[in-house]
């Protein structure tokens, strides 16, 4: 029979301010649960039990634990620190174990001086039995009695903090697994048997030798045979010590990748994620160069020498003053031309002479003909009317360089302008088609973004911790292939040699039949046998806990993954060729799963812990108070429900500190699943006992003073 | 006088700007431009923004002249230092292509005294000026009524695009 | 496991049928407390049965030679 708490309570211990009378938690068999919100006592609670149990607190923020002696200031009660010059801070546990009732005190008495803390801690046992209380008072005995309470091999069983879920379980490991096979079968006496063999065997071999020596000291090739089998047996020993360092070797890397594999799935996926959004990145950001040197130019297309933006729609204006220039300089000619004419040289007709021509339509000046309205006849007409006075047709300026300077310049653009619209328009189109490219990239970006982030990618933005994670894995494979051929050759001379000690062993055997050897040589193979013998049960035993682990741990598995939308495969616990497990996670087609939410992973590591537990031979109920503080973060309501159901089975006793039951917004501070769990306890479907935590007095964390409403004795 | 004197004396000239446009124009001509940081595209060279307010003026065919109630005008650069030469040209030619509306024929000008030019080239820049600051006072209204459009890089060449749909 | 538990789970070795030809009823019949008529079996008892005794390891190996030279 284990032990089964009645009581525990506290004394200005954290948030416990006050006498242990105001800060009893009565407990009863069964689950016997404590509700509180986020600094309500919870961890508190529990660091209680761990000074009782093992002179230690968890420390959340160095997430570690602490030696007591390096807290009891903190332990204190903030409002006793303040408040008094004198207190006495502690927990008592009161517990049952056989029959005998046993209070376990564990006290510090603050005294301040000046502005420092004097501390006088205390170890206080009374053992009830029959009404009559017995003070212990060796200090080794009340370790022993506390020992009762939680055996040392079983509180990393009993004793559960949420965030270590983790680390509790390790089968991967030689220590983690023999501890864990010890903790189940109690196996020390098989093994410490099968050691004595192998001593034994040695010893023979040793005693055969000697024998075999002393009946043939007088034959040298006896003991050159005899040499030769010693000198293999020492052969074989070196290499079993080499053996045992490859398979240290080999399990350290089968640790190392299962560790890894889990976030090597999600590194490489990071990887390649992270590898597409660099790219799209760059392509992005390539795009947005482009259009932005585009948006850039634009002012200087505005301005551009031959398809000026600014002039757009403007060409009909050079047309405009091409006629008018053209006016210009038909004007310009005119006068000209009259004011050269004013000067006709000698013997020239006159006006009359010129009108009677014109009336001919004769020249007679070139004797030809003049018809009307002819070249020649205009001709005449115009010296006709030209002007006689020289002054009447003055140029003082001359601007026609002016003029055509202008038009020569902006001839260009009369062509160009009609196109400016349309490159107006492909240059738009242009920076729409890279808005378009852009924001596609940016979109598949965003899901390369999303699958990183559903990776992992979050807490794993650095670079090198994926690179690292897939080098180390690489390097890890390498060096199990490394060490399992290792491994192998060492094996294989082993084999060797004991052929070659077999077949002298023949030769020795057959050489001569001295009675002493031969008794020595029957003593030998009889320990041999022996050794044989235990080893092969020892492995046996060892299978069929795995497999009774395995078939337990998936029962449990399966009921605490009861009913939740996400199906959480079944365990797998595979023997490695060193000897240890490695459990993973299998999904109906018998693939590993990786990658579960956390929920899952702590649900895989608690049914093993609970499989453990009900697994121990020969006793079905674990014995011992389970004590667990938060051990439901990342568990749906799903899980904590079947929890509440399958634990009873397993602990005869458990105390769970739990937050996800609480809700302030109501009147007894519960919630729904509050609610339904304290509604079987009172009809008796759960066993146990329900308190809820309140806050007495507001305020700040420093001086919390916790109160606890009890619901169900 | 020749072609080249005519030529020298309007290259000379600096044309005017009324001087409650001058944030406006800092602004777009290249503070707030947007390679230094700021928030809208610009210019570059202010006699560019000038350049570009009168050709708004010119297509909305109004003029806002510069008169003595105006105080302290502010100058731009010399046309002569106008670039591009072929757009400065340009604009040269649309005021002469109105010139008969200033009160000068080209033919006229062949015939004018030294007098008479200097007047043409006073009224020649006067026109450009009057065309510039009504495109000043249209980019004004703009740039307070419409201000997020100068956002869009494209806004100068829409504020064209409308003046020619308009 | 006692010493009686790694007697009985040793003796459930297929090893004592197949190389030692022992029948598995006389297996079945054997106990933790009574003396074996078979080698093997007495040599597992005796060193469980001082192991348990707590003798030492040196007092067990010539208990069992002894045995062994005997049988």
């Amino acid at each position: 029979m284990g032990a089964i708490i009645e009581s525990i309570s506290f004394k200005n211990f954290y948030n416990y301010y006050g006498n242990y009378k105001n800060n009893i938690y009565r407990f009863k068999r069964g689950i016997n649960i404590i509700n509180a919100d986020n600094n309500m006592g919870k961890s508190k609670f529990y660091n209680g039990v761990l000074w009782i149990v093992q002179d230690q607190v968890y420390d959340a923020d160095l997430k570690r634990l602490r030696s007591v002696d390096e807290s009891y200031i903190l332990m204190a009660s903030g409002k006793a620190k303040n408040e008094e010059h004198k207190f006495t801070m502690g927990v008592k546990i009161v517990f049952y174990e056989q029959e005998i009732k046993y209070t376990v005190l564990k006290e510090v008495k603050f005294q301040k001086d000046n502005n420092t803390w004097n501390l006088l801690p205390s170890f206080n046992l009374l053992q009830t039995e029959d009404n009559k209380d017995i003070s212990i008072l060796d200090i080794k005995e009340k370790e022993k009695i506390v020992d009762k309470l939680i055996p040392e091999e079983l509180k990393r069983y009993a004793l559960l903090q949420g965030e270590s879920l983790e680390e509790l379980v390790d089968l991967s490991s030689k220590s983690g697994l023999a501890s864990t096979i010890e903790t189940l079968v109690g196996i020390n006496t098989l093994i410490n048997a099968y050691e004595t063999s192998s001593n034994f065997v040695k010893r023979s071999s040793k005693d055969l030798a000697d024998a075999e020596k002393a009946a043939n000291a007088e034959n040298q090739k006896v003991l050159e045979l005899l040499q030769k089998k010693e000198g293999l047996e020492k052969r074989i020993e070196n290499a079993q010590d080499c053996l045992e360092k490859y398979q240290h070797e080999l399990e350290e890397a089968e640790n190392t990748k299962q560790t890894l594999e889990a976030h090597l799935m999600n590194a490489k996926k990071r990887e390649q994620y992270k590898s597409v959004m660099d790219k799209l990145e760059y392509q992005i950001n390539e795009k947005k160069k482009k259009k932005d040197n585009l948006e850039k130019s634009i002012t200087t297309e505005m301005f551009s020498d031959d398809y000026p933006w600014l002039l757009t729609g403007m060409g009909e204006y050079i047309l405009d003053y091409s006629s008018s220039r053209i006016e210009l300089v038909k004007q310009t000619v005119k006068r000209d031309w009259i004011s050269e004419a004013i000067m006709l040289p000698k013997g020239s007709p006159d006006s009359q002479s010129l009108r009677e021509m014109l009336e001919e339509g004769y020249c007679r000046v070139c004797g030809r003909s003049a018809k009307r309205d002819s070249e020649a006849w205009l001709h005449i007409k115009k010296v006709l009317e030209r002007p006689t006075s020289k002054e009447e047709n003055p140029r003082k300026n001359d601007f026609s360089d002016f003029f055509s300077n202008i038009q020569i310049e902006t001839s260009p653009f009369v062509q160009n302008l009609e196109k400016v619209g349309e490159i107006i328009k492909n240059y738009r189109q242009d920076i729409l088609d890279l808005d378009m490219q852009i924001k596609i990239l940016e979109e598949e970006k965003e899901g390369a973004e999303l699958e990183f982030i559903n990776a992992g990618g979050i807490n794993n933005k650095d670079d090198s911790s994926d690179s690292k994670t897939i080098s180390d894995f690489t390097y890890a494979g390498r060096t199990i292939d490394q060490k399992t051929e290792d491994i192998n050759k060492v094996k294989e001379n082993i084999s060797l040699w004991e052929r070659e000690i077999k077949s002298i062993e023949n030769k020795l055997t057959d050489k001569h039949s001295d009675e002493n050897v031969n008794k020595h040589r029957h003593v030998n193979s009889m320990m041999k046998q022996l050794e044989l013998l235990f080893k092969n049960t020892k492995e046996r035993i060892f299978n069929e806990i795995i497999a009774a682990l395995e078939k337990n741990a998936n029962e449990k598995y399966k009921e605490l993954t009861y009913g939740n939308l996400t199906s959480g495969g079944k365990l797998e616990f595979k023997k490695q060729t060193d000897g240890t497990v490695l459990v993973s996670i299998r999904d109906v087609n018998n693939n590993k799963i990786t990658g579960l939410g956390t929920g899952f992973q702590r649900m895989k590591q608690l049914s093993i812990v609970m499989a453990i537990i009900s697994s121990k031979i020969g006793n079905k109920q674990f014995d011992f108070p389970f004590i667990s503080d938060a051990p439901f973060s990342e568990f749906g309501n799903n899980f904590i429900n079947n929890f509440f159901i399958v634990a009873p089975k397993v602990f005869t006793q458990s105390i769970i500190l739990i937050k996800e039951l609480y809700d302030p917004r109501t009147e007894n501070f519960l919630n729904n699943l509050g609610d339904q769990i304290l509604e079987k306890m009172k009809k008796g479907d759960i066993p146990g006992t329900f308190y809820v935590n309140v806050i007495k007095e507001k305020a700040d964390t420093a001086n919390l003073v916790t109160d606890n409403k009890c619901y169900k004795l | 006088m020749k072609s080249v004197e005519l030529r020298d004396l309007i290259n000379q000239k600096r044309p005017l700007y009324k001087k409650e446009y001058r944030d406006m124009i800092e602004a777009i001509s290249i503070k707030g431009d947007r390679t230094r940081g700021g928030t809208h595209s610009t210019f570059g060279a202010f006699y560019r923004t000038y350049m570009y307010a009168f050709i708004i003026g010119y297509k909305l065919g109004k003029q806002n002249f510069i008169t003595a109630e105006d105080k302290s005008p502010v100058e731009f650069a010399p046309i002569g230092q106008w670039q591009p030469v072929r757009i400065r040209e340009f604009i040269c030619m649309l005021i002469l292509n109105k010139s008969s509306s200033f009160g000068f024929t080209w033919s006229d000008l062949e015939d004018a005294s030294e007098e008479t030019i200097n007047v043409f080239v006073t009224e020649f820049v006067n026109q450009i000026q009057g065309y510039a600051n009504a495109g000043l006072e249209y980019l004004q209204d703009k740039w307070d009524k419409d201000r997020f459009e100068f956002q869009d890089p494209f806004v100068f060449v829409n504020i064209l695009e409308d003046l020619n749909h308009t | 496991m006692t010493a009686e538990d790694v007697f009985n789970e040793t003796l459930k070795s297929p090893e004592l049928q197949e190389i030692y030809n022992i029948p598995i009823d006389e297996i079945k019949n054997e106990s933790y407390y009574s003396k074996s008529k078979h080698e093997i079996i007495e040599v597992i008892r005796t060193l469980l049965i001082s192991k348990h005794n707590l003798r030492s390891n040196d007092a067990i190996y010539n208990i069992i030679k002894r045995h062994i030279i005997e049988f």
